[in-house]
């Protein structure tokens, strides 16, 4: 039996990256609801990138947005962001949530000593969003995330952490950092970039005794969406790419 | 201190201090040295300090809409 053709698909809602010429590599964004994995070895900007767009959707679009942050300190975020030209202060559409400083308060282990903190982390993300009408939540970093929780049978539970999330119905930046620069390996326990809807991997280049940025979309469901490499360049306007 | 009152502050608190949210108040009254019974201007402190506390972990911003939302508690409850 032949396929039929399908005639029209709805469109998929889009949020815009506001990041120069990427949004045109993915047919104008981000499907609206999609958990994406941002990954990249340290000093790729994956968080910097993923404040921008919230930053980006809240000022130009009115989104609420919520940024948990499981290890740095607000204030020094804060003054990391004002370094690279984004004012925390700009929008009130924007939380950064020190999760980090929690931690030092209230010590790792929760209240009772025995927090499941992938349950806690969706559980206080869906309590923020019902509150404070929150669209866009991104979350820094899976790898602290994962030293809070002792998993038992990781691709179940991260099944269940992405369903929890992808049930919120909100779009999801998770940022997951890359160890191991001979591999490609988007996240420690190699199940995440299935379980998410879209990744986007920042890639760092140091030769020569200078390094260069590059970001590609490696997937994006429900995208047709260049698979290449390009050049990513941050200005005291914003990201860029540059198209070949 | 109403228990109903409380629980309803830990809620509105739940969004910003996930399951710490209980710890934070307890957290505050012990720093406060308030007990079980209080009056408003006692809860109006507490509800300064957890306000206080929100602006360190979520800005000044979120903390502000925290605190009249705490504020809007405590009068229909105290």
């Amino acid at each position: 039996m032949a396929l039929q053709k399908v005639e029209s698909v709805a469109a998929v809602p889009r949020v815009k990256s506001y990041v120069y010429n990427l949004d045109e590599q993915m047919e104008g964004g981000i499907p609206q609801g999609a958990v994406v994995l941002v990954c990249g070895r340290p000093g790729s900007m994956k968080s910097s990138l993923t404040y921008f767009i919230m930053h980006m959707q809240a000022l130009k679009e009115g989104r609420r947005g919520v940024y948990f942050t499981l290890e740095q300190n607000r204030a020094s975020f804060a003054r990391h962001l004002a370094h690279i030209g984004l004012n925390p202060d700009a929008s009130d559409r924007v939380t950064i949530l020190d999760v980090s400083a929690l931690r030092r308060t209230f010590g790792d282990r929760g209240p009772k000593g025995d927090t499941n903190w992938l349950d806690a982390i969706v559980s206080q993300a869906a309590s923020f969003k019902s509150q404070y009408e929150c669209e866009i939540i991104a979350i820094d970093s899976m790898s602290a995330l994962y030293s809070l929780h002792e998993f038992e049978n990781p691709r179940r539970e991260l099944f269940h952490f992405f369903e929890g999330l992808r049930a919120l119905g909100v779009t999801i930046f998770l940022i997951s950092e890359m160890y191991d620069p001979t591999k490609e390996i988007f996240a420690r326990y190699e199940v995440e970039d299935f379980l998410a809807d879209g990744v986007i991997h920042l890639k760092v280049d140091r030769r020569d005794g200078g390094s260069n940025l590059y970001l590609g979309i490696v997937k994006m469901r429900e995208t047709r969406h260049s698979r290449d490499y390009f050049p990513l360049i941050v200005e005291p306007e914003g990201f860029e790419i540059v198209p070949h | 201190m109403s228990r109903d009152l409380e629980t309803r502050l830990v809620e509105s608190m739940r969004p910003l201090f996930g399951d710490f949210a209980e710890s934070a108040l307890q957290q505050q009254k012990a720093k406060l040295g308030i007990r079980d019974s209080m009056d408003r201007g006692e809860y109006l402190r507490l509800i300064e300090e957890i306000k206080a506390m929100c602006s360190v972990i979520a800005g000044p911003s979120i903390a502000d809409r925290l605190y009249q939302g705490l504020v809007a508690i405590v009068r229909e409850g105290a």
